[in-house]
């Protein structure tokens, strides 16, 4: 979580850029948060590419749910361990 | 080491935590060797030395964190590549000089497409072909949902690193994904241009 001491007062175009894939990532403390909320609820410009990039990344996570490691992998890993005296 | 002997507990947490997030450690294997048959090589050794070392996992924190850092310590020591990462990341930096004017260029081809649905293997190929330090910190991150704190500690960097590698790696991303909508025929280069005028 990425404490911003910088981040007293309301953020312009240009901090709320800067911020916005820690947003997206989580990264930020509550107060930055919402000052950087309160910025894009309020230009449309920055609500605009906020979205972009957001929906960028949930396109990118789902990748994760097409599952890529081939099945005889599972198979020959756990015949390694096997050999090293797992017994699951 | 954890043998037949070791307690049953102990055997069952492996196989339940561990064994559990198989397919996530070879992920992170793919984007470190970008190589199937070297990715499944990483992720056996992997699996061997987190079973001998499952005493010194500890119980309630991350299961995948500690495995992606076993994972990380058995390709560098594979490969003996850390210098050359080095080399990639600058190779990687040079190549993501974007410019305002590209952004929007780049956004204004992508944006229609990100709602599609198969677009799963264009993003899957576009992170492939990233630099291995890009790659590293978008499978962490992006896909593997770790922190910045957390892809710090896998990768055995800055987390300010991780934060200008990650900026990197997704406009590149980025950038791959709208060219592969135009040479797919999903948008014309006109209609690009277009979009991306304020």
């Amino acid at each position: 979580m990425k404490h911003d001491p910088a981040m007293k007062d309301a953020v312009d175009c240009t901090g709320a850029m800067e911020r916005l894939f820690d947003l997206l990532d989580e990264e930020l403390d509550e107060g930055t948060v919402q000052r950087v909320k309160k910025h894009l609820g309020g230009c449309t410009h920055c609500f605009d590419r906020a979205d972009f990039e957001r929906r960028f990344l949930s396109a990118v996570a789902a990748v994760r749910a097409e599952g890529p490691m081939p099945g005889a992998l599972r198979a020959r890993v756990m015949a390694a361990l096997r050999a090293e005296g797992w017994v699951g | 080491m954890m043998t037949d002997t070791a307690p049953a507990a102990d055997r069952a947490a492996f196989s339940a935590l561990a064994l559990g997030v198989m397919d996530d450690v070879y992920r992170f294997a793919r984007s470190l060797t970008r190589d199937p048959s070297d990715a499944e090589d990483v992720v056996q050794e992997t699996y061997l030395r987190a079973f001998r070392s499952w005493h010194t996992f500890q119980p309630g924190t991350d299961v995948k964190r500690w495995l992606f850092t076993i994972a990380r310590n058995v390709f560098l020591r594979s490969r003996e590549k850390s210098q050359r990462e080095v080399a990639l990341d600058d190779d990687g930096a040079a190549a993501v000089e974007a410019t305002q004017a590209q952004e929007a260029w780049v956004r204004g081809g992508l944006d229609p497409l990100l709602d599609r649905s198969d677009l799963g293997p264009a993003i899957d190929a576009a992170i492939a072909a990233l630099p291995a330090s890009f790659r590293a910190v978008v499978t962490l991150v992006d896909i593997e949902d770790q922190s910045y704190e957390s892809t710090a500690e896998v990768l055995g960097i800055p987390v300010g690193t991780v934060r200008s590698r990650l900026f990197r790696a997704r406009k590149l991303l980025q950038e791959r994904l709208a060219q592969y909508a135009i040479d797919a025929g999903l948008i014309s280069a006109r209609q690009k241009a277009s979009r991306s005028t304020p």
